[in-house]
């Protein structure tokens, strides 16, 4: 029958919300994300009613309301084009902002000389750049001892203001010569923060087919990077999923919009010919993922018609897993570095053209056993490892 | 991590930044108390939340006119930064003079709309 809606046929749209409380329209000709999949369950808020019926039976429930559970799988294609769109304008990046993610834009490349005392896993910067501690955290840097082609780019992992040092999650294979020239690429980074201050509410509008559900003061329950290595055995993306706590704003009639062909022209990029590192030692592998899981609640207020004050983030905890091959304890000693519960660096980056090359920086894990396994026939070995920093302590760069 | 413990840090909370005017901000708080971190770090902080670009930290009750920022101490000790609302001043009190005297504004009817 004609009037049957399409399961295939939807679309999400994102905006962030003026404040708590004030449904933001989303607009789809620039607020649209492109999504594997969406999940849009609403939930019910009730009460059993104590009162004895005289039967076996027990009284209706109370209805208390509704909520929502929104989710999404984000396959990771950047926003393309000559240079980093506007603040807030990379519709995913929104979700990460709701997150507590700060989002750093930087608009032109800029070019400087090596200063003395680098070393294979720190560079040694001009005395322009930044005097503030931390700043470069998750900026791309650039350098021929760095590599070559796509790998010529690294993601700054710590910054020493005092002394212009950036620090690498890698190790060169050459120190970077005194006087010779690093770039620091136009680029947009999204870093994560402490969650000191409240971080932005979404709106947000699914369409299924003929037929679309708004959602406001939406807030991330969990936001999670998988980064899957692709090749023969393994054809999947890098994506970013998210889900979280949303209030029904409308449900009305309106047709799916479709993605503009400007955005679908964007391939994501697969995770291959790039780079992964542990503890500056590069190493193969098969998957890197990094979860945040978020408790999102309101404080109760019976002067609101719900009982309760807006979706706040009241805690959240944070986990690495991994996927390697297994190698030689010569070459890189997990268990001893589980023992000594060692900090390090994380490294992954990928990517294809300007505005579409990814990097994913964890600056200091410790690890929790790891187990061996099998992978398509060889030795695996599979754990999970922690973030060590409270501040700062992922990002995820774009550049160009 | 390695970090330089002598220079001053930034913290960035959730927002949006142009790198720009981040890393100007940044810098002119450390020459404006060069050699002093804590006064610098409260300066960076300062900066970094005027440099935010969030599309909601405008509609924030906590940055809306009639609000200023003011230090204290925190339970643990910290010094952090709260905004409190100032104090009502003649000319809010003009204001709500002239809010009263303007005629409330008419609902408008639905059915006329679609006539």
């Amino acid at each position: 029958m004609a009037w049957n809606h399409r399961s295939r046929v939807v679309a999400v749209a994102i905006a962030v919300q003026a404040g708590a409380g004030q449904f933001q329209q989303p607009n789809p000709a620039t607020d649209l994300i492109a999504v594997a999949s969406a999940t849009n369950t609403h939930d019910a808020i009730t009460a059993a009613d104590p009162t004895a019926t005289g039967t076996v039976y027990e009284s209706n429930r109370v209805f208390f309301g509704k909520t929502a559970t929104i989710g999404g799988t984000i396959p990771l294609r950047g926003p393309g084009g000559a240079q980093p769109p506007a603040l807030g304008a990379w519709a995913p990046g929104r979700i990460l902002a709701a997150g507590g993610w700060a989002e750093v834009r930087k608009a032109a490349a800029t070019n400087g000389a090596v200063g003395a005392g680098s070393t294979t896993t720190a560079i040694q910067l001009a005395n322009t750049e930044s005097a503030v501690d931390g700043f470069l955290i998750g900026a791309p840097i650039q350098h021929a001892s760095v590599g070559a082609g796509f790998q010529q780019t690294s993601i700054v992992m710590a910054y020493s203001g005092g002394t212009t040092t950036a620090f690498i999650p890698e190790t060169l294979g050459a120190v970077p010569a005194n006087g010779t020239n690093y770039t620091i690429p136009a680029y947009l980074s999204y870093i994560q923060g402490t969650l000191s201050g409240a971080p932005v509410y979404l709106s947000m509008s699914i369409w299924r087919d003929k037929k679309r559900y708004d959602y406001r003061d939406l807030q991330p329950s969990s936001i999670a990077f998988n980064v899957p290595v692709a090749n023969e055995a393994n054809t999947s993306f890098p994506d970013m999923t998210f889900q979280g706590k949303a209030l029904i704003q409308a449900i009305v009639d309106d047709a799916s919009p479709a993605l503009s062909s400007a955005v679908l022209g964007i391939p994501v990029p697969p995770a291959r010919g790039g780079k992964f590192y542990l503890d500056r030692v590069k190493l193969g592998h098969q998957q890197l993922g990094f979860t945040t899981n978020y408790t999102v609640a309101g404080a109760s207020n019976q002067n609101q018609a719900s009982g309760q004050d807006n979706y706040d983030i009241l805690s959240a905890n944070r986990q690495v897993t991994m996927d390697i091959n297994q190698m030689a304890v010569a070459d890189f000693d997990f268990h001893g570095r589980e023992d000594a519960q060692t900090k390090m660096p994380v490294l992954s980056t990928w990517g294809m053209g300007a505005g579409n090359k990814f990097g994913l920086v964890l600056p200091s894990v410790c690890l929790d056993p790891f187990s061996p396994g099998d992978r398509n026939g060889y030795v695996s070995i599979t754990g999970n490892a922690y973030v060590t920093e409270v501040d700062k302590a992922a990002a995820l760069t774009i550049w160009w | 991590m390695t970090t330089d413990k002598n220079s001053p840090k930034i913290p960035l909370g959730s927002g949006s930044y142009d790198y720009d005017a981040l890393k100007k901000a940044g810098d002119d708080a450390i020459a404006k108390h060069k050699g002093d971190r804590a006064k610098a770090e409260d300066a960076i902080a300062d900066a970094v939340d005027k440099a935010n670009r969030s599309p909601s930290k405008d509609a924030d009750p906590r940055y809306t006119p009639g609000y200023e920022t003011v230090k204290r101490k925190g339970s643990t000790g910290e010094t952090e930064t709260i905004q409190v609302p100032v104090a009502a001043t003649d000319n809010e009190a003009d204001a709500d003079a002239e809010k009263a005297a303007a005629p409330e504004p008419q609902p408008r009817s639905p059915v006329a709309a679609k006539s």
